[in-house]
């Protein structure tokens, strides 16, 4: 069998080459096949975010995330009134907080404070507070997240 | 068909009747008056700024009385309610005699009591109490025939116009001498923050003379002393000074609040060099303690602000390179944040508030740095997968030179 | 398995036996795979091929990012840092795409200096050059409107600058910026114009003008380098066999050329940057590599003039056969084509290169010069002594 000058080396480069193709063809597949599935369960961007549930959030009370490093405050002013705010201040940027007691949102920076609506009570805020659009389906709450 | 003809008539009719009772002499506007044509020759620009301000539906009989409607002198002279021009000591009563009238007053939705705080200002208890009739009467803040709205730019009430206003008579040394005043104070404004505020970043509730030292009163509404101004809109800075021991010192008199370190009206954009020249003012020589209160402060800010600053910097790099850093931005703004409230808080001189804010930074900052690295790592991986991926391709890249190496012997052989 | 795999082969075979004229489609592969080459093929015709792949490459990796990438100026940014960030192998397919497009320039200019220097461009083989100068038209085309889909600020004011150049254009040069841009600035119109050319138009003109590349390379057969109009004097048995001798080189080449690639879209992933913003200029705006010669030349020459001057290499280019009818291939016999040539290319480099430090500060043998907008340097003072004065 070794006397046929070599054949056994012969085939063994063969099946290398071959089997090197086909890991190099799959090497290639696998990242697109990984590319290919969905990334999110619900789609990229400019979406509606899951802002978690009704019964999670009192009336009254406050919930702070980020989304594409945007903070964001939701609010639940009423039983039935949830509101979304980008809790940076337009006045320098500071992050505002909800305080439930008052319903107001509060600048710790400048004194700035807003009502539940988002709009400027007092203090040196240039503008009202961003606001984001939120449905409620069924315990459901969701934001429609902005451009980053 | 006949409704229709009516009904519009009778709108008008109503639409004049109330303009009528609003204004007392609103036709005054529409047609030139007894006053007016010979004023008009004698002095037109007179006429014009009246036409002109917000008084142009008073008309000048609204004023100075006298009937309109009779031709040539004798609208003033055959008139009993003739008043001529005031003397400028009956000024304040003069505007009064309508201002302070609710009546009057109430249908624009103007205050009426102009008049009685004008009595408690220092210019109102000089004119009254000492005849003083050097010193400022409505007219002279307000203008007399000209008045504008003091929403109206051109008025001299404007926000941006009351300090050149104010500063008419109190940037006037020779004027200000005989009253011991200063007359420094409006062009000391003018290199105030407030003032920047106002004229750079056209800011127009940024606060003028009047914002402190009240309009037509003493002091503005609500306020005892002029000292107790400031913290009406630095209300974190007010509440943390009242924790300060600085509160009691101002107390006594030894202090006073906010001025002593921050001035009165040059009042600048206050930097660590105010907290490092303000304190030895009072707190001269061996007075240790205080002085290191102050430099924990101030190594206290410049570690806060050197560490945003550098983390910031890691953290825009790894945005930029495509990193999704989202959550450590927001443990950033959160941390900035914190840096700029602690500007207020340090009124209260409680070290306590300031290492709490230096713990919390640091421990914000141990994450973000964290994160940070983590996202780096996630590159270290893909760096370390491609060596054996490299190995891999030149080894088969070896595996085809050998086969056409090969191949071409054969061939050879054939 | 054997067994199974050859009755499937045969049931395959004898199907479309039966329906088409099957031996005429297996000689013409097999002639197609066997086409014998002239001996002088060498390793840097594997160049052209190289081409090819990364032309495939960006075809793959690009309809791969179109899935995630939206072409609007509010998501355009956000879709690519999508990709990057939470797509599993997203940064992969961006970085193949990113780097891929750099080395088909790379790749179709060594390409082209091949061709010029083994003399292939010479009759009967002038079309092949000319539309080889087209494709690398329009594979910059590709990178110029490629450039601009990141939407960050770098794309963003490279492109503000460069259809700004059009301007210059006598009599229509307003109108030809207004209907580049799709407006009178850089707005979501460019940035949908771009893409579509980017995806749609430009993908089709390349594979029309790849097709018709290969079909002329396939019908002439590769160049030799004797002369023009002598007989081709190779010895039929010492050809190369397309396959398997040249397609195993070509395989041995692009191996490695995928590791130099993966090392590249690693080592040197391409930037997210920051979102585009129509209201603040970063300082030092450039365009990409393969634009700076273009970009250093037109600094020289005021406007319509300047115009002119830049098209004039690429013209030249385009005609190179048609000036140079000299019947010589060997390098050794073109002494006066080698000169020129090598001008031009050091030429390029020189412009290239100033046209990089143009506007910035450069250090050099431990001295900092601030280089001018025109490439003339001046040497700084000193930082620290400068200090130590004050």
């Amino acid at each position: 069998m070794v006397t046929d000058n070599g054949l056994p080396r012969r085939k063994f480069l063969d099946y290398f080459l071959g089997g090197g193709l086909g890991v190099l063809l799959l090497g290639m597949a696998a990242p697109i096949g990984a590319y290919l599935w969905p990334a999110r369960k619900r789609g990229g961007v400019q979406e509606m975010i899951d802002a978690g549930r009704v019964s999670e959030l009192p009336v009254g009370s406050g919930k702070a995330f980020q989304v594409g490093g945007h903070p964001i405050l939701l609010v639940r002013a009423g039983e039935t009134e949830f509101r979304a705010f980008s809790s940076a201040c337009p006045h320098l940027g500071c992050i505002v907080h909800w305080d439930g007691p008052s319903r107001e949102f509060k600048c710790p920076c400048h004194a700035g404070v807003f009502s539940a609506d988002g709009k400027v009570v007092s203090g040196p805020p240039p503008s009202a507070l961003i606001a984001y659009q939120v449905t409620v389906t069924g315990d459901q709450i969701k934001i429609k997240v902005p451009p980053a | 068909m006949r409704g229709g003809v009516i009904l519009p008539a009778r709108i008008v009719g109503a639409g004049l009747l109330s303009a009528a009772l609003l204004l007392p002499a609103s036709t005054a506007v529409a047609q030139p008056t007894s006053c007016e044509s010979c004023h008009f020759e004698s002095d037109s620009a007179l006429v014009e700024s009246v036409r002109s301000s917000v008084h142009a539906g008073v008309g000048c009989h609204g004023c100075h009385g006298g009937n309109p409607a009779v031709p040539d002198e004798a609208a003033m002279f055959d008139d009993p309610t003739f008043k001529g021009k005031p003397e400028r000591k009956d000024v304040p009563e003069f505007c009064g005699g309508c201002h302070s009238d609710v009546r009057r007053m109430n249908p624009f939705g103007i205050q009426t009591d102009q008049l009685a705080q004008y009595k408690t200002s220092k210019h109102g208890e000089m004119l009254f109490g000492k005849g003083d009739e050097n010193v400022a009467v409505c007219a002279d803040c307000h203008g007399a025939h000209g008045i504008k709205s003091p929403k109206d730019p051109a008025s001299t009430v404007y926000p941006t116009n009351i300090p050149s206003t104010c500063g008419r008579c109190h940037s006037d040394e020779k004027k200000m001498s005989k009253y011991k005043l200063p007359s420094s104070p409006p062009a000391d404004y003018e290199h105030s923050v407030h003032a920047q505020a106002l004229r750079v970043r056209k800011d127009l509730s940024a606060p003028t003379c009047a914002t402190c030292h009240g309009n037509h009163g003493a002091a503005p509404p609500g306020v005892k002393q002029v000292s107790d101004v400031c913290g009406r809109c630095h209300v974190r800075e007010a509440e943390a000074f009242g924790r300060s021991p600085h509160a009691a010192a101002t107390e006594t008199g030894k202090m006073k609040a906010c001025v002593s370190c921050h001035s009165n009206h040059a009042i600048l954009h206050p930097t660590e060099d105010l907290l490092r020249s303000a304190c030895i003012d009072c707190h001269k020589g061996t007075d240790h303690k205080a002085l290191t209160v102050r430099d924990e402060f101030l190594t206290g800010f410049g570690q806060l602000r050197q560490d945003v600053s550098a983390v910031s910097e890691d953290l825009h790099k790894a945005a930029s390179r495509g990193f999704e850093v989202g959550e450590a931005q927001v443990q950033m703004e959160e941390a900035k944040t914190a840096l700029i409230a602690l500007t207020p808080a340090q009124h209260a001189l409680d070290l306590a508030d300031l290492s709490k804010v230096l713990r919390e930074n640091n421990g914000r900052m141990e994450e973000i740095r964290k994160s940070i690295k983590e996202k780096v790592l996630s590159e270290g991986v893909r760096r370390l997968m491609f060596l054996p991926i490299a190995i891999f391709l030149v080894v088969l890249s070896i595996g085809f030179a050998a086969k056409r190496a090969e191949v071409e012997q054969n061939r050879g052989r054939e | 398995m054997g067994n199974f795999l050859s009755n499937a082969r045969n049931k395959i075979e004898s199907f479309m036996r039966d329906r088409y004229p099957w031996d005429v489609f297996t000689d013409f592969a097999k002639h197609q795979a066997h086409k014998p080459l002239p001996p002088h093929v060498s390793w840097w015709h594997t160049f052209g091929s190289l081409a090819v792949f990364l032309l495939v490459n960006q075809i793959v990796t690009g309809i791969l990012l179109m899935v995630y990438y939206r072409p609007t100026s509010d998501h355009a940014f956000d879709s690519i840092k999508f990709i990057q960030t939470e797509v599993p192998a997203g940064w992969l397919i961006r970085g193949l795409h990113s780097w891929g497009a750099t080395l088909m320039i790379v790749m179709l200019i060594l390409h082209m200096i091949r061709v010029f220097v083994m003399g292939s461009y010479k009759k009967p083989r002038e079309l092949t050059w000319v539309t080889g100068v087209f494709l690398l038209g329009v594979t910059v085309t590709f990178g110029f409107t490629g450039y601009l889909l990141p939407w960050n600020q770098l794309s963003y004011w490279a492109t503000t600058v460069g259809t700004e150049v059009s301007r210059n254009i006598p009599v229509i040069g307003n109108a030809m910026t207004v209907f580049l841009r799709g407006g009178e600035g850089i707005s979501g119109e460019t940035l949908a114009r771009f893409y579509v050319l980017h995806v749609v138009v430009l993908p089709w003109v390349v594979v029309g003008l790849v097709a018709v590349h290969l079909f002329l390379m396939r019908v002439q057969n590769l160049a030799t380098m004797d002369p023009v109009g002598s007989a081709p004097s190779w010895p039929k048995d010492q050809a190369i066999r397309f396959f398997p001798e040249h397609v195993l080189k070509e395989m041995s080449v692009f191996t490695v050329f995928l590791g130099l690639l993966l090392a590249l879209v690693i080592f040197s992933p391409p930037e997210l940057g920051e979102p585009a913003d129509p209201l603040n200029t970063p300082a030092g705006i450039k365009p990409e590599w393969y634009f700076l010669p273009t970009y250093q030349l037109l600094k020289y020459f005021p406007k319509t003039l300047g115009i002119f001057t830049s098209m004039l290499p690429p013209l030249l280019l385009l005609i190179l056969p048609f000036i140079d009818r000299s019947l010589d291939r060997h390098p050794k016999r073109r002494p006066l084509a080698m000169t020129l040539g090598a001008i031009a290319v050091a030429a390029s480099l020189i412009l290239g290169v100033v046209g990089k430090i143009s506007e910035s500060h450069v250090q050099f043998l431990g001295k900092t010069y601030e280089v001018d907008l025109y490439g003339r340097w001046l040497a700084v003072h000193d930082e620290t002594s400068d200090t130590g004065a004050r």
